[in-house]
This record gives C-alpha cells, sequence and structure tokens, in this order.
C-alpha cells in the first residue's frame, strides 16, 4: 500500500509527545499498523472507495493527532522507559560479572551462605532447649555442651554456640569473641583464652583449650569452646561468658552427654 | 506431557512493562548481593567499614578524631616525610580509645582485613599504639619503615613534641628517640624504628617513655612519663 505524506505527517504528530524514543518508534509502528488495519477494512466494505478515501476517513477516525498526543504521552512516561532500560543493563552487566564470578572464584559459593563446613569430628550432637541472650544486635544461644571422653588421654568439654544477626553484612568477629570467652564450671573454676598476641594478664589463670569457627551460615557463625584438664558428668552446669567492651553476655547450659571420642 | 508443558509456557502471566521493571531490579539486587558477599561485603569509605568494625566487635561507638589514608596522607618535618602504609582510624570514647587498622587499599577488598584495639583513656596527653608497621618515613637520603605510636589530647599550643622510648624486646635494649608529626585534631604521630629481627603486632606495648612538649618559643610546656597501654 501506498504511504501518503498526509499519514506519515498524522503519525509524527501523534507521536511526537512521547519523550522516549524507543517507545516513540514502537507507538508510531503499531498506530501505523493500525491504520493500514483501518484502510483496508474501509475499502472492503466500501468497495468504490479509493485509497485515498479510505484513508482520509481512516484519518478521521482516529480523531485529532495532538490530542492523541497528550494522551499518549501521558501513558508513555519517559521515566518509565529509562527505568527499564536501566533494568535491563543493570540485569545484564550483574549476570555477566555473577557468571564470570562463578568461573573464576573456586570458593564462590562458601562465602555466601554456608561458609566452609568441616563438619564436627567429635561426638555427634544433641540438641538442647537453646538458652538466649541479645547485646549489641547480635543473639548468642548455646547449641550444645558434650564431655567426650577419650581412651589415651584427658576428656574434653567442647561447648558449641552461635552469634546471629540479621545484618548478614556484618557477620560477628571471629577475634572479638576469642578475646571475650571464658568458660566456668559450677565449683567458680575459670577458663580464659589467651589475650591478642599471647598476652595473658593472670598466667596462672587456667587456659581454655582452644576455640575453632567450624561453621557460618548468611546470618550466623557457630563457635566451639575447648576445654580441658577437668572432669565433666552428666546434668553439670556450664557458664558461658562473653565479656565485650559494651557488655557482657552470660549463657548456662547442662551438660547433655559424655560420649568416647570418635575420629573421622 | 510436553504438550501441557508448552501450553502452561503459551498461558504463562506477561507481566506489563513496570512488572518486567520490577523483575528485573529484583533480581539485580539479588545478584548484586550475592557478588558484594563473594568480596565479603566491602563499604565505599574508610569510616564506614571502621564503624563497622566496631559493631562487629561490639565496641562502644567512639567519636573518630583521625582517619588516614595509605599513600595519600603525608605530614613532612625538617626535611622528613612521614606518609601512611596502611588505613587507619583512631576514635575516642569517654573511658576509651579505639584504633583500626584497615587494608583498606587493597582491591578487591576483604572485610576481615581490619584490626580493631580499644585502650584506656588517660588524663592529658595519651598514648595509643597501632598493630602492624604502619608508616614510610624518608628524608636526608633514608627510607624506611615505621612503627607509628600516636599521643592524643595533645594541648593546642604545643609547637614540637619530642619522645624518648625504651624497652627491652627480645632480650635486646631498645631505646628511640624523636620528634612527633602534628597529624590534626590533637593527634601526633611519632615514628618508631622498628626493631632488629621480627616483631609481634604490639611489641611496644609496656615500653616506658618519656614525653615533652614545647611551646612556639621553645619553653617546655610539658613532661610526662609512662609506660605504653597494653590492648584492653
Amino acid at each position: 500500500m501506498e504511504r501518503t505524506q498526509k499519514r506519515d505527517r498524522w503519525l509524527d504528530v501523534a507521536v511526537m509527545q512521547i519523550r522516549f524514543r524507543p517507545d516513540q518508534r514502537q507507538v508510531r509502528e503499531e498506530l501505523d499498523a493500525h491504520l493500514e488495519d483501518e484502510i483496508l477494512d474501509l475499502q472492503r466494505i466500501f468497495s468504490g472507495m479509493t485509497q485515498e478515501e479510505a484513508e482520509e476517513r481512516a484519518l478521521a477516525q482516529m480523531g485529532d493527532p495532538a490530542e492523541v498526543a497528550w494522551a499518549l504521552a501521558k501513558v508513555h512516561r519517559p521515566w518509565l522507559g529509562w527505568l527499564w532500560r536501566f533494568s535491563q543493563g543493570a540485569l545484564g552487566v550483574l549476570a555477566v560479572a555473577f557468571l564470570l564470578l562463578c568461573f573464576v572464584q573456586e570458593t564462590s559459593y562458601d562465602n555466601f551462605v554456608w561458609g566452609g563446613y568441616y563438619g564436627r569430628p567429635y561426638a555427634s550432637p544433641q540438641a538442647l532447649e537453646p538458652e538466649r541472650a541479645s547485646l549489641g544486635g547480635y543473639t548468642f544461644r548455646i547449641l550444645e555442651a558434650v564431655y567426650q571422653t577419650e581412651e589415651d588421654g584427658p576428656g574434653q568439654l567442647q561447648v558449641t554456640f552461635t552469634a546471629s544477626n540479621p545484618r548478614f553484612w556484618e557477620r560477628i568477629s571471629e577475634g572479638a569473641v576469642y578475646r571475650s570467652l571464658s568458660v566456668a564450671a559450677e565449683d567458680g573454676q575459670r577458663w580464659v583464652t589467651q589475650g591478642r598476641g599471647g598476652f595473658l594478664q593472670d598466667p596462672s589463670q587456667p587456659v581454655l583449650w582452644g576455640m575453632d569457627s567450624y561453621r557460618w551460615g548468611l546470618f550466623h557463625r557457630e563457635f566451639t569452646a575447648f576445654v580441658q584438664d577437668a572432669v565433666w558428668q552428666e546434668g553439670d552446669w556450664v557458664t558461658l561468658e562473653l565479656g565485650f567492651p559494651i557488655g557482657e553476655v552470660v549463657l548456662r547450659a547442662k551438660v547433655t552427654e559424655t560420649a568416647e571420642v570418635v575420629y573421622p | 506431557m510436553k504438550k501441557q508443558l508448552i501450553q502452561m509456557w503459551k498461558r504463562r502471566p506477561r507481566l506489563g512493562r513496570r512488572g518486567k521493571i520490577a523483575w528485573n531490579l529484583l533480581v539485580s539486587l539479588l545478584l548484586l548481593l550475592y557478588i558484594w558477599g563473594q568480596f565479603e561485603y566491602p563499604l565505599p569509605f574508610l569510616t564506614w567499614e571502621f564503624r563497622r568494625l566496631e559493631r562487629v566487635n561490639l565496641m562502644p561507638r567512639s567519636e573518630i578524631l583521625f582517619s588516614g589514608r595509605a599513600s595519600k596522607d603525608i605530614w613532612e618535618l625538617d626535611g622528613y616525610v612521614l606518609q601512611l602504609s596502611r588505613d587507619v582510624v583512631l576514635g575516642r570514647t569517654p573511658d576509651g580509645i579505639t584504633t583500626a587498622v584497615l587494608d583498606y587499599a587493597a582491591f578487591p577488598r576483604r572485610t576481615g582485613d581490619g584490626m580493631i584495639d580499644r585502650y584506656p583513656l588517660e588524663e592529658g596527653p595519651c598514648p595509643t599504639p597501632f598493630g602492624f608497621s604502619l608508616g614510610h618515613l624518608s628524608g636526608e637520603g633514608n627510607f624506611g619503615f615505621v612503627c607509628l605510636l600516636s599521643f592524643l589530647q595533645v594541648p593546642p599550643e604545643t609547637a614540637r613534641a619530642e619522645l624518648t622510648v625504651d624497652m627491652v624486646y627480645q632480650d635486646v635494649p631498645y631505646h628511640w628517640r624523636g620528634q612527633g608529626f602534628f597529624v590534626g585534631n590533637t593527634v601526633w604521630f611519632f615514628p618508631l624504628d622498628t626493631p632488629e629481627g621480627g616483631y609481634s603486632d604490639h611489641w611496644y606495648c609496656g615500653a616506658d617513655y618519656t614525653l615533652r612538649l614545647y611551646r612556639g618559643d621553645g619553653s617546655l610546656l610539658l613532661e610526662k612519663e609512662g609506660a605504653i597501654p597494653w590492648p584492653d
């Protein structure tokens, strides 16, 4: 079908208020296709009508192009168009970055969610009703307190606890937990960690055998403190104390089981 | 089964433009969070990292007295130039001082690359160590790494500051005497020479010091003796 200048002018005026160019082009094409259908329909209904007459009538039925332009501009906001393009671009760039990271980094998944899970190498844990305490936006709770015995060697108390925070970009510092940690028995005996650089304020104070961070998730870190040089029974109370600069967390739990060490 | 799946796919709800935008932005946000997490959630500003270090170490929020960037902040004195080799922040609370050393210049930055300590706050000029070897000192054809000892709450009328440090480290006597660099906001840095052989982060904690402050006319303003504190 031949295009006329009048039709092109009408279309140009009808879309000129749409400021987002991709939308302008698309709407113009849609209006043009609609006009095309209208003209063909008119020619089919009125068999004697010429193309020019059908076009004239179709344009008249479409209305004033200036009014059409204002109506279209209200619907096709430029900022929405630019936001759409931006969202497409951002998604594309980030998807490529994600794929690159997956190929380049060996532990790409570990850091984000589950960290390094090494499993508990000792007796199987038994969950107990957790006592919780909160400080500085972190929630602390003891998961278990297990006393392990070995055939040849001293037994060891293993106290596992977590520190969680909904702000996943601020998982608690392992060093801060280590420096603040002490474990106490019912009879008042207390085990502490060595300070920074191995410095002990009271050299006569019993020292924790160690502390490890076995697992972590998106919102928490899990720690295990090890105490040697004492014998524990099921039902004994153990107190975990964390003395941070802004305050203290005290949690108590019962030793839930004694078990023989099982090496992997 | 295959036809059913094709039919379901054709009948899937179609999102309008706003829906597509929302979907794109949601997926972009999830990808951004994942990528951010892979680098352990770095923050754009040094002071933001310092604040986070305070929070993850459950330390009180301090008033920042000094923040300095590696290879950017430079101080000069009598032909010598002192430059930081790591980013540092120094903050004060009513009952203590917080110091942080960050490898902020490293890219991609890892959130774990930072050390933060608390020290007691004393009356008057207050010594505050930093961990690690923190600076470069160059001048008169020499260049060397130095450990920085800071003093804050130095009286503003101080024109010159001299420090003497004495200790025995790893069975070897250590003596240092030198002048300080004024870095702003009552804070002065003293560039201690590193000891022979290896040394730990807080090697000069416990050392005896004598601080002498002088006015512009050369008269003695203040003399203070004490021991460099250990971190709390």
